[in-house]
């Protein structure tokens, strides 16, 4: 031991405070970014006693951060749901305004209930016409949102899987540049923060797990399992679909090969935007809308008209509500995207040339055949058709299982389970949203409290770089004071 | 040691998380208060939603049963006063008939009487309320009974017919003092009594329908609630007005006078007992549409009490609530503005 | 006894104290010269015999030492090239004309040929390991030649071994045989599907598509494809030419590891590429869903140098653009029985002498050799307060040798004026 080994001892203890401090300055000013995580100098001890920065860490907790991952795919997944089926409710407005379809068939019964005390009173008749016109446009409105709904759930898959493959890209490049630098030692702890905030984004889109190898880079898989990043970046493959009918699914989303979205998905994602715009897509949307074409069939059943003939010959056509497949009814089950052809038939609307009359007395299916006419004398109280239309309206008929509602109910009683069920889907998703949203806002919580930069620590830590810094300062200074004395002393 | 690291962000976040929530839902709270009913419906009751549509639905057609009822209680007190009408005629003309019986002299007056309550009747039966004529069946766009007094009143041609036919000779000929009693008797039994029944009622006399006016007063009732101009006491009405009217009462000799003044007496009597039981039978269903109102009424203010109560919020809970999160926001703030304040740079010199 | 000698043994007396001035001279210009080590002067006394009652004074033999073993402080720096070594050991250097030295100055830097050259213009030595291992000559420096960086330009691995480890959901259903992936028909069905990137010969990137069917409770179909003979379409299958190997793994209900007689690896020609190793015993079949556990393979893609890295144990890393890395060279250290006696030569050089010793090549961190330290720089040994007090010392020893001289030349000066 000599002096000048003590100098040079504290050089290097200079050097280490300064880079110490360096990393100090870049932790406060990493303090206000979400993804920054905090940097640790890891400082050893030289064989010759100098102290010697070797690397610098991050602070870092996998299974938060995998936890705050998984929350936040959850959470997307179910808001994209969510958004899609608040813009179905639109369909239905608050009850109080009474716009469902629902509301509108109960509206339209009263118009005939009231039709039918005073038969004669065409401006009633008029009233119950408008209230089916009402009930028609409502149902095709409906329609429209729906397909509306599914076609921009389909547009957004699109531009998510196009986002996902630019991030996946970025992943590649910031992977390769971890792996370099883990080989030779630099510091790659910001490029860590910034992969770490690249899957997090990915994990917005869909449902991931991260698996870390040896030399520092990273294999992306989906919850699924399907590999998304391995080395190189996969594809993610979708191709959306222009104008998307009623009765057409959407194409699945493919990664790696691997369909992951869809009734044929071999692995199927869990979570993630994408998982709730393809559910969004292809399960809520498809569902209500055969519940609308049901009640669509259930309207054009009901006000069918038969042959009045003994015995009859002719088969039921429709009457009041028709369709595109007029004059056929739409017979016993499912016919998708029925409720958006359904209009009121011309021969029954003023507006259209028809007589309001026929409401009474039959005969809208066909004005020329008059076997279809119910009041053969065109006695002005005639009421029967009309209360035998109101019978049916309050009667059971048999509806598609496929809706998921009670396949026999009424009218009224099946367009208020749709109502039901439209709610209570809405509902529970909404709840799991929220509920996902509180655990992405606790998990992202624990995870800056686990790896985040607190200002005042630095502070206090910066204050003991500095009084080391001085007293290094203060040894050069005395070993100085105590060579020159020396120096001084040879005459 | 250990301790617990809290890092600055983790710090902000916290505070200005709770203050956002906190915002939401007071937002929400307000809209509560104000209206009186929740927010969302539709999130608030879920799977119930259907049910306060169900029950909105329900209480709508109630209404609507409730105004339509009002349409079928006025046609039948309509009725109810028409009907009082056509028997006080009845009553006066059956005095009117027991006075001429013993007094043959009076024909010509008795005549006279006959034939302005026959022209009554008639104005009575094509009584017409909202365009609506209340006796003709349901055929109620069509004036249920023509004029008799007008010439070419079809119904008066065909007694003429018949009259004709059976005697030999029309109403009013000298050869009419020559009816005996029975022949009188024998013609209003057969010939002159045919005219009223069908098919030659409907066919001279009304254009009425025999279907009454029937009205559903509630979700499961059906009430008759018109009668109609083809009523048989409307014809036996008829019947004695016009063989007053128009069979030459003072041509004929004492015996038949007699006879068709036995006859018109006793229909007229049969009719004021007919109209009275069809004044029955409208006031029985007068009585249920009052009934089937005052249940749908009352069953109404359910269903609408339990639309409240499904769609509705307690008002003074949710001020309570939204004095006790103003409360928290202010707390919340002051706390934050302590928070943010404090820094270790403060005392870093 | 004789005046003249005790003026001759001041004389000896201020030769011994010059020469050592001249190694406190030479130690402080060099305070700052890395690797150099301290001189020293070491004095030996000479005696003439003497007969009793009588001293004939004798004089002073001086020898220069350096002290070579002596360890110096390592300053660190920031290049990687610069080498310090912690322990004992030198580094064989070599002058232009191929002679080999002995040095501790390491401050290498590549010249314009891609040879490390230090400060004073000696090229280090190291074995390439592109000859295969490296295989040190007891006592000769055979088989080392100039550690160059260039000649590692571009450079692809083709990929021989891999690890793929994964769970397999046990209760996936049943893949019926005509629909197995190793069928290759359109109507495949699989229960996972993952895939690898691996190298050809040429450092292209091939990827592998790995499917995993379960065909029994407890078996399970491995095929590995070319992912670029895929079919276009949404369904992978048919691939244009055949798996490029299949399997079969059994898992034992018990565990839900693989049964000892089951496939543990799977060997596959990459095409264009050599043959892999799929090491695949980490499988394991539990009741949940499908999740890789490990996957990994070795090669990788032609790339340009991005750095160089060198080792504690001497091994000089080339680090590609593409992060592999790959061992280019081997430093040794080469040590003497006796440092101090090696011979110094200009440019903190040493050449084995006969007193030192033969040289011994090793490799850091071995046999009692020291750790090379890449980044830092073993400062000079000097230490300016002892060179001083040195200065301090000889200075006053020269004045009392002077002081003899003076003394015995006045004792003449009395004797000559005796015969006036």
């Amino acid at each position: 031991m000599s002096l000048t080994s003590a100098i040079r001892t504290a050089q290097s203890s200079l050097h280490t405070t300064s880079t110490q401090t360096a990393i100090t300055s870049r932790n406060v000013a990493g303090a206000s970014d979400p993804g920054y995580s905090r940097k640790i100098a890891v400082v050893t001890t030289g064989p010759d006693g100098a102290s010697r920065m070797l690397s610098v860490k991050r602070a870092a907790d996998k299974s938060l951060f995998d936890a705050m991952i998984g929350a936040t795919s959850r959470a997307s997944g179910q808001q994209a749901l969510v958004d899609g089926l608040n813009a179905l409710e639109g369909t239905l407005g608050d009850p109080e305004n009474d716009r469902s379809p629902a509301a509108l068939i109960g509206a339209l019964n009263d118009a005939l209930q009231l039709y039918s005390a005073t038969p004669g009173d065409l401006s009633l008749a008029q009233g119950a016409v408008s209230r089916a016109k009402d009930l028609a446009r409502a149902l095709n409105d409906a329609t429209g949102a729906v397909q509306g709904v599914r076609q921009q759930a389909d547009q957004d898959m699109a531009s998510s899987v196009d986002k996902l493959n630019g991030l996946l890209k970025d992943f590649q490049s910031v992977n390769t540049a971890i792996v370099v630098g883990t080989h030779s030692g630099a510091d790659v702890t910001d490029k860590l923060d910034t992969r770490d905030k690249l899957l997090s984004q990915i994990s917005e889109i869909v449902g991931v797990s991260m698996v870390t190898r040896g030399d520092n880079s990273a294999v992306i898989y989906t919850d699924s399992g399907v590999t998304l990043f391995e080395t190189t970046a996969r594809a993610v493959t979708f191709a959306p679909s222009t104008g998307l009918g009623a009765a057409q699914t959407g194409n699945a989303v493919y990664i790696d090969g691997v369909p992951v979205t869809g009734s044929s998905a071999t692995m199927p994602i869990r979570s993630g935007s994408l998982q709730g715009l393809a559910s969004l897509r292809d399960d809520a949307t498809v569902a209500y809308q055969s519940q609308l074409d049901e009640i669509a069939r259930g309207l054009i059943n009901t006000f069918a008209e038969s042959d009045q003939g003994v015995p009859p010959t002719l088969p039921d056509a429709p009457g009041l509500f028709t369709y595109a497949g007029a004059p056929a009814t739409p017979g016993g089950s499912w016919v998708p995207g029925l409720a958006g052809s359904i209009q009121i038939n011309a021969n029954v609307d003023p507006a259209q040339g028809g007589s309001l009359a026929r409401l009474r007395d039959g005969g809208i299916s066909n004005p020329g055949n008059p076997a279809y006419v119910y009041n053969s004398t065109g006695a002005a109280g005639y009421s029967a058709r009309l209360s035998q239309l109101l019978d049916k309206v309050g009667a059971a008929q048999s509806f598609d299982p496929a809706t998921g509602l009670d396949a026999s109910a009424s009218l009224g009683a099946f367009s208020a389970a749709s109502v039901s069920w439209l709610e209570s889907e809405r509902k529970d998703a909404s709840s799991a949203a929220d509920y996902s949203s509180t655990l992405v806002a606790h998990a992202s919580d624990a995870l800056s409290n686990a790896t985040g930069v607190n200002l005042d620590d630095e502070m206090s830590q910066l204050l003991d770089l500095e009084k080391s810094y001085q007293a290094s300062s203060k040894l050069l200074a005395v070993i100085d004071e105590m060579l020159a004395g020396f120096i001084a002393g040879i005459r | 040691m250990k301790t617990t690291f809290v890092s600055t962000q983790g710090v902000a976040n916290a505070t200005r998380r709770s203050v956002m929530q906190m915002q939401s839902e007071l937002a929400t709270l307000q809209k509560e208060v104000s209206s009186g009913r929740a927010s969302d419906v539709g999130l608030a009751l879920g799977a119930r939603t259907g049910l306060t549509v169900t029950l909105r639905k329900e209480s709508a057609s109630l209404q609507t049963l409730m105004d339509s009822n009002a349409i079928a209680d006025l046609r039948l007190s309509t009725t109810q006063d028409t009907l009082v009408k056509i028997a006080g005629d009845a009553q006066s003309f059956l005095n009117v008939l027991v006075a001429a019986k013993s007094d043959p002299t009076s024909a010509a007056g008795t005549k006279q009487r006959a034939d302005e309550m026959l022209a009554s009747l008639t104005g009575l039966l094509n009584t017409t309320q909202n365009g609506e004529h209340l006796f003709g069946g349901i055929n109620t766009g069509v004036k249920p009974v023509a004029d008799y007094s007008d010439p070419a009143s079809a119904a008066k041609q065909a007694v003429a017919d018949a009259f004709l036919a059976h005697f030999g000779f029309a109403q009013g000929d000298p050869a009419a003092a020559s009816i005996t009693a029975a022949d009188m008797q024998d013609f209003l039994d057969t010939d002159f009594s045919t005219l009223f029944d069908d098919p030659a009622w409907s066919t001279t006399w009304s254009t009425a329908s025999d279907q009454p006016v029937t009205s559903r007063i509630s979700t499961a009732e059906t009430v008759t609630t018109s009668v109609t101009a083809n009523d048989p006491s409307m014809r036996k009405l008829a019947m004695a007005y016009t063989m007053v009217s128009d069979l030459g009462l003072s041509s004929l000799s004492q015996a038949a006078y007699g006879a068709v003044i036995d006859k018109a007496s006793a229909l007229a009597g049969s009719v004021i007992a007919g109209v009275t039981s069809t004044q029955a039978q409208l006031g029985y269903a007068q009585q249920a549409v009052a009934d089937a109102n005052s249940r749908m009424s009352a069953q109404k203010d359910v269903l609408e009490a339990h639309v409240g109560s499904l769609e509705g919020v307690d008002p003074y809970e949710a001020s309570t609530r939204v004095n006790n999160l103003l409360t928290q926001i202010e707390t919340s703030y002051a706390l934050t503005a302590r928070i943010q304040k404090i820094s270790l740079l403060d005392f870093l010199s | 006894m004789s005046l003249y000698g005790v003026m001759r043994t001041g004389v000896s007396g201020m030769n011994a104290q010059s020469n050592r001035l001249a190694t406190v001279a030479d130690n402080i210009a060099n305070s700052s010269t890395n690797g150099y080590k301290r001189a020293s002067t070491e004095f030996a006394s000479m005696l003439i015999n003497t007969v009793s009652g009588e001293y004939t004074s004798g004089g002073v033999n001086t020898r220069v030492r350096y002290n070579v073993g002596e360890q110096g402080n390592l300053s660190y720096t920031s290049s990687v090239t610069d080498l310090g070594i912690a322990g004992n050991g030198f580094m064989i250097v070599t002058d232009g004309n191929g002679t080999p030295f002995l040095t501790r100055a390491g401050s290498f830097v590549p010249d314009g040929n891609g040879n490390l050259v230090n400060a004073a213009g000696f090229y280090l030595m190291g074995y390439d390991l592109s000859n295969g291992a490296p295989a040190p000559v007891a006592g000769g420096i055979n088989g080392l030649s100039l550690v160059n960086l260039k000649q590692t330009a571009l450079k692809a691995t083709p990929s021989t071994a891999g690890v793929f480890s994964a769970n397999l959901p046990a209760s996936a259903a049943i893949v019926a045989a005509a629909n197995l992936p190793s069928a290759n028909a359109a109507t495949a069905t699989y229960t996972a599907k993952s895939s690898l990137v691996t190298y050809d010969n040429l450092g292209k990137e091939v990827t592998l598509d790995v499917y995993y069917t379960k065909t029994a409770d407890n078996t399970w179909e491995v095929a590995v494809y070319n992912k670029a003979d895929a079919a276009a379409g949404t369904n992978s299958f048919p691939y244009s030419s055949a798996a490029l190997s299949t399997g079969t793994l059994d898992f034992d209900p018990a565990t839900g590891a693989l049964t000892p007689a089951s496939l543990k690896s799977l060997t596959l020609a990459v095409p264009g590429g050599a043959t892999l190793t799929l090491d695949m015993k980490g499988m394991v079949q539990l009741a949940a869903d499908y999740k890789v556990l490990d996957a990994t393979v070795n090669g990788n893609a032609p790339s340009s140098v991005d750095r160089i890295e060198i080792d504690n144990d001497g091994t000089l890393y080339t680090v590609y653009e593409s992060g592999a890395r790959v061992a280019t060279f081997k430093i040794p250290l080469a040590d003497v029985p006796s440092p101090d006696n090696l011979t110094a030569l200009p440019g903190n050089v040493f050449m084995p002498s006969t007193e030192s010793g033969a040289v011994q090549v090793g490799f850091s961190t071995a046999g009692g050799l020291g750790t090379i330290v890449s980044g830092a720089l073993e400062s000079s040994t000097v230490d300016l307060a002892s060179e001083l007090t040195s200065m301090i010392e000889s200075q006053r020893g020269y004045t009392a040798n002077s002081k003899v001289f003076q003394t015995g030349s006045e004792l003449l000066d009395v004797l000559v004026n005796l015969k006036r």
